[in-house]
């Protein structure tokens, strides 16, 4: 039996490999309507009694920010005591907000517009579309992260997010003193 | 009959204080942010500037202080309450008036007489202009691209709560008239009662004939007509 472990956009070239595309293209469709981006797709092949089975692995999704995909080092993976900031002995445990507030779909961004003209006048002709928007980070001390998420919310829409023209994500994460 | 000018850090509060004063010769003081007393007066004005150095939205930081809190309730017991300006940009973030302001749509910031057509002469702020008159008042900010949903501005429409658009001289209402890319080219709004209004050009700054342009001063004096006083008093000038 072989296994084979490919990243598909490393094997995109292969006429084979490009109608594999297709799920990229279907997955990446159907969380695009739901706010959220494809960062990575692996797929998993093996062969069993002369056929290919396929197995397919979602890496991790981030939330449509500034409505492009990029991959960030979320590090590894957090166990879920200290996820929920379970995790002390005593006193609470201090949260790093990071906030990331963008102008709603189908409002101007002139700014954004700007900076897509200084690109093209240094030559970035293929930039299609450039938008701006606010990045806050702030830490907070806690019962827990899910007392933290719901301040942060509300901090959001009482202040820091005119729901109006704007939107907003973030994300949540422990931090040392 | 006193007005109150609400003064922020970065508020150009002065020149509605000076009209108010020494131009109609009305009672008028200064109100620190930080205060919550507004009994004794009959009308707040919250001036233009740069509250808060504009940090992360004009008006936002403004709208949570104290003298705010006051104003809100002040303008649902049927005070009025006049925003120019910065003080519009105030006005919606405390949600006194709907809607919100973004970067004008050109980005730059825009300092330069516009002509703005007088939609309605109801309200306590316009009753001494008549419908669709077209009058010439200076305008200088970066952020007065103001913006509404439709069903929004269909309702505000109806209701009246569009009071004044930015237009040429002759009174049309176009885009090239328009400084900031505006919504239906709307430079100022009232609230459904029509006790809350906030423009974004500068009444104030051309209400004396100093100043070349007295077309502003009807706001003050529809204002003063509305609260019962016709009669102003007589400066008096030393020296």
């Amino acid at each position: 039996m072989v296994t084979g472990r490919w990243n598909i956009t490393s094997i995109f070239s292969s006429s084979s490999a490009r109608r594999l595309g297709l799920v990229n293209d279907i997955l990446r469709y159907y969380l695009f309507i739901k706010n959220l981006v494809l960062v990575d797709l692996e797929l998993e092949f093996s062969w069993q009694k002369g056929e290919i089975l396929l197995a397919d692995e979602i890496d991790f999704l981030i939330p449509d920010v500034f409505g492009i995909s990029f991959r960030r080092d979320l590090g590894g993976l957090i166990p879920t005591d200290e996820y929920f900031g379970r995790n002390r002995k005593e006193g609470n445990p201090l949260f790093e907000a990071r906030i990331y507030i963008t102008l709603k779909k189908g409002i101007l961004d002139p700014e954004g517009k700007t900076v897509k003209q200084g690109l093209k006048s240094l030559g970035y002709d293929q930039v299609e579309d450039v938008k701006t928007g606010k990045y806050l980070i702030l830490t907070l001390k806690t019962a827990d992260r899910i007392a933290a998420e719901q301040e942060v919310r509300e901090m959001c829409e009482k202040l820091l997010v005119n729901l109006v023209i704007e939107r907003y994500t973030f994300e949540l994460r422990e931090v040392e003193e | 009959m006193r007005f109150g000018v609400a003064v922020f850090p970065g508020s150009n509060a002065a020149d509605c204080y000076h009209i108010i004063d020494q131009v109609l010769g009305h009672s008028v003081a200064y109100i620190w942010h930080q205060e919550r007393d507004l009994t004794g007066f009959d009308c707040v004005i919250l001036p233009g500037g740069f509250s808060y150095g504009d940090y992360l939205r004009a008006g936002s930081v403004a709208s949570l202080a104290p003298v705010m809190e006051e104003t809100v309730k002040f303008a649902e017991q049927g005070g009025l309450v006049l925003g120019i300006g910065n003080g519009f940009q105030v006005l919606l973030e405390a949600d006194l008036l709907p809607g919100a302001m973004r970067r004008n749509e050109i980005p730059q910031f825009r300092c330069h007489d516009v002509f703005l057509k007088v939609e309605s002469n109801t309200l306590p702020f316009t009753n001494r202009y008549r419908r669709g008159e077209v009058i010439r008042v200076p305008s200088a900010h970066g952020e007065g691209n103001y913006y509404i949903d439709h069903q929004e501005l269909a309702k505000m429409e109806q209701q009246g709560q569009v009071v004044f658009r930015y237009c040429t001289e002759a009174g049309e209402i176009t885009p090239e008239a328009n400084p900031n890319g505006s919504i239906e080219n709307i430079a100022g709004v009232c609230s459904k009662k029509g006790n809350v209004l906030g423009l974004m050009p500068h009444p104030e700054r051309c209400a004396e004939e100093i100043l070349g342009n007295t077309a502003g001063r009807r706001v003050f004096l529809s204002i003063l007509n509305w609260l019962g006083i016709n009669q102003q008093k007589k400066v008096i000038v030393h020296g």
